[in-house]
């Protein structure tokens, strides 16, 4: 078990100018479950590949514990990693896929099949220790690749989009019994998705990336209720943050008819620019009077989920004229279809943000 | 379209089942037929004698020598050549510096030039080597020549002069000719192999020696199979290098001989024994259907899928 630290790690693909992730900061704790997520091309999956070796480190240093591992080739890194499409050996049994690590470094045949037996016990793959991974069904490989990466006890699990290629029920089972393996085994984990619902459910701590850079990095909470910028505010939560330009007045901002009232420290620090955006979550909204101060919006579609149903409108008015808006609402009293509601939110749930920089500005 | 089924059929399939059995399958027939008689080749006449020229055969010692000869052939040039290539193929493929993954810097020009030689004859090749091999001042006798080695003192005669050379000499050229063709055939082969293997390997401790006995060559085991079968039935062959190198095997003593030489001897030039020859070429196909079988029988895997 050890901590992980990428000290100002760079990755510059060769014939290219762009770093695919650049100077990346980020400390993992010993036993820590660390998520990287973020859309396709935002350099997760070259992050975890610089951390097992798999790219070169062209800039900065990747240190796992105290050893610096910047430029060790990947059997010295103490490591073992599961691969989105498993990478099982397909000409070796379940119980060679699983002890080939060992075998490499030399432990003995009887030592090998104690250890493969009882991580096959954890996962419940005894009984197929003697197949073929072709002969495994997709979530019996994926166990199979966990297995593997279980039996040699390494210092980091590095897991590269392993739900990915499972069916949907399968995978949110599988993420829970992950997740619970971790913290049972104990061993620090960097796990990267590209779904934002794995990496709230999943991680201790989430690392948001978008274009190889650090957005933000902190406990699914807080990524939750403080988001660093509009891409972390947008990118985290489903159904999406609502995220509406409005214009800075005396009194607040303003969202066409809507007026967000803002502290005195938010606008100082907005200054001297005259439009701010502002993000409300869909569950801080509710149906307010007509004569009331809110957003005019106008009903598309009501998905009910039987505990709650979500509205999905237009607006009406302001600079985002016929944006959509998402609002979570009572399920039992949905407006109807084509219908006109106001919607409005706490002042303390509203997030704003500079619509230039893209910063968050509120508290 | 089930109705246009059987002549669409028969439209394609007829002709080159006709032309497979009139040239190939019917001289194959006559073949087995005329080994059983005495017929010279160029009479009209011949009888049948049974199993005659088959018991004549097996106490033919020069047959036997030449059968032996192929046998060393047959164990010689596929393990020389197939670890060759595969060794080249490995070299091009994951050889590289920087990680396991890349090849050699420079492969795509190795790759042609170690393909080139398929492209030359063969006959080309054994008049190559012929000059290369020379003791009238042949390019390694010039060679040894610079380094202080005399080519006659170490081998008398010459490499294709000598009775204890004459076959490796060949099998050199051989092997030089056909190795860029399966280091090719391999190179596709590494190329299919999805790089996440490698990968999963070099995490779990394998370096690249251990990656290639425990990944490589087992994922690569059908293209070694299909290599194995086409190069040793080719080392059963080896007509156009021995009957140019060997001069149809009769050199150095007939160190060079083998099957197809000798049977090419037979029913051309020892008083044209046409029915002898024909019980050898029999036989010769015996050896290479068994060679065919006992391959793929003994190297018999399960089908891979990745």
């Amino acid at each position: 078990m050890a901590t992980v630290t990428y000290d100002q790690a760079s990755r510059i693909y060769p014939g290219s100018d762009k770093p695919a992730v650049d100077k990346l900061d980020l400390e993992i704790s010993d036993g820590e479950f660390m998520v990287l997520v973020g859309p396709s091309g935002c350099g997760k999956s070259t992050s975890l590949r610089m951390l097992a070796g798999l790219e070169e480190i062209n800039d900065g240093a990747v240190r796992i514990g105290e050893r610096d591992v910047t430029h060790l080739p990947p059997k010295d890194r103490d490591i073992a990693m599961v691969f989105q499409n498993y990478a099982l050996y397909p000409h070796m049994t379940v119980a060679e896929n699983m002890g080939f690590a060992l075998k490499m470094q030399g432990v003995s045949k009887d030592q090998r099949l104690k250890k493969v037996r009882e991580a096959a016990q954890l996962l419940g793959l005894e009984e197929f220790l003697d197949r073929k991974p072709k002969a495994l069904s997709g979530g019996q490989r994926q166990r199979v690749a966990m297995g593997r990466a279980i039996v040699r006890e390494p210092k980091v699990f590095l897991m590269d989009e392993p739900l990915s290629n499972l069916d949907a029920k399968l995978r949110v089972s599988t993420r829970t019994q992950i997740a619970a393996l971790q913290r049972r085994l104990g061993i620090t984990t960097v796990y990267v998705t590209h779904d934002q619902t794995e990496a709230m459910t999943m991680g201790d701590r989430v690392a948001v990336l978008k274009d190889g850079l650090l957005q933000q990095n902190d406990t699914p909470l807080n990524l939750y209720d403080k988001p660093n910028n509009l891409f972390v505010a947008g990118f985290i939560g489903s159904p999406a943050m609502n995220l509406l330009t409005g214009k800075v007045t005396n009194s607040g901002v303003d969202v066409g008819a809507y007026t967000v009232p803002l502290e005195a420290s938010v606008k100082t620090k907005l200054g001297s620019e005259t439009t701010a955006t502002i993000g409300i979550r869909p569950e801080a909204f509710r149906i307010v009077g007509s004569e009331e101060n809110g957003l005019t919006v106008e009903v598309a579609v009501v998905e009910e989920l039987g505990a709650d149903a979500y509205l999905y409108g237009l607006l009406n008015g302001g600079t985002d004229e016929q944006k959509e808006i998402i609002a979570r609402i009572d399920a039992r009293r949905p407006p109807e279809k084509g219908a006109k509601v106001k919607l409005a939110a706490d002042p303390e749930r509203i997030h704003v943000f500079s619509t230039t920089t893209g910063e968050r500005v509120s508290g | 379209m089930r109705k246009g089924r059987v002549p669409f059929i028969i439209t394609f399939l007829a002709p080159p089942l006709l032309l497979y059995v009139v040239f190939v399958l019917s001289p194959f027939v006559q073949g087995i037929q005329i080994s059983f008689t005495n017929w010279t080749g160029f009479t009209p006449n011949f009888d049948y004698v049974g199993f005659q020229n088959y018991t004549a055969l097996i106490g033919d010692s020069a047959w036997w020598h030449a059968v032996t000869n192929n046998l060393k052939l047959l164990i010689v040039i596929p393990i020389v050549t197939l670890a060759l290539a595969l060794a080249f193929a490995t070299l091009l493929t994951r050889g590289g510096t920087g990680g396991t993954q890349h090849g050699l810097a420079g492969q795509r020009l190795y790759r042609v030039v170690y393909f080139f030689p398929q492209v030359i004859p063969v006959v080309i090749v054994a008049i190559m080597f012929q000059f290369i091999y020379s003791t009238q001042s042949g390019l390694l006798q010039q060679t040894l020549d610079f380094i202080g080695i005399d080519l006659l003192e170490l081998i008398p005669n010459g490499p294709l002069g000598n009775r204890d050379f004459i076959l490796w000499a060949i099998v050199i050229a051989a092997v030089w000719s056909t190795v860029g063709f399966y280091m090719v055939l391999f190179i596709a082969g590494m190329q299919q192999i999805p790089r996440e293997f490698f990968e999963a390997a070099a995490i779990d401790g394998a370096g690249r020696v251990r990656m290639f006995f425990h990944l490589t060559l087992p994922l690569l085991w059908g293209h070694v199979q299909v290599s194995l079968v086409h190069i040793g039935v080719g080392a059963l062959d080896m007509f156009a290098l021995m009957s140019v190198m060997a001069r149809n095997g009769v050199s150095a003593d007939y160190g060079g001989d083998v099957m197809a030489t000798q049977l090419y001897r037979t029913a051309f030039a020892l008083n044209s024994q046409f029915g002898y020859a024909s019980a050898m070429a029999t036989m010769l196909l015996g050896f290479s259907v068994l060679l065919a079988v006992l391959t793929f029988r003994i190297t018999r895997r399960e089908r891979l899928e990745y």
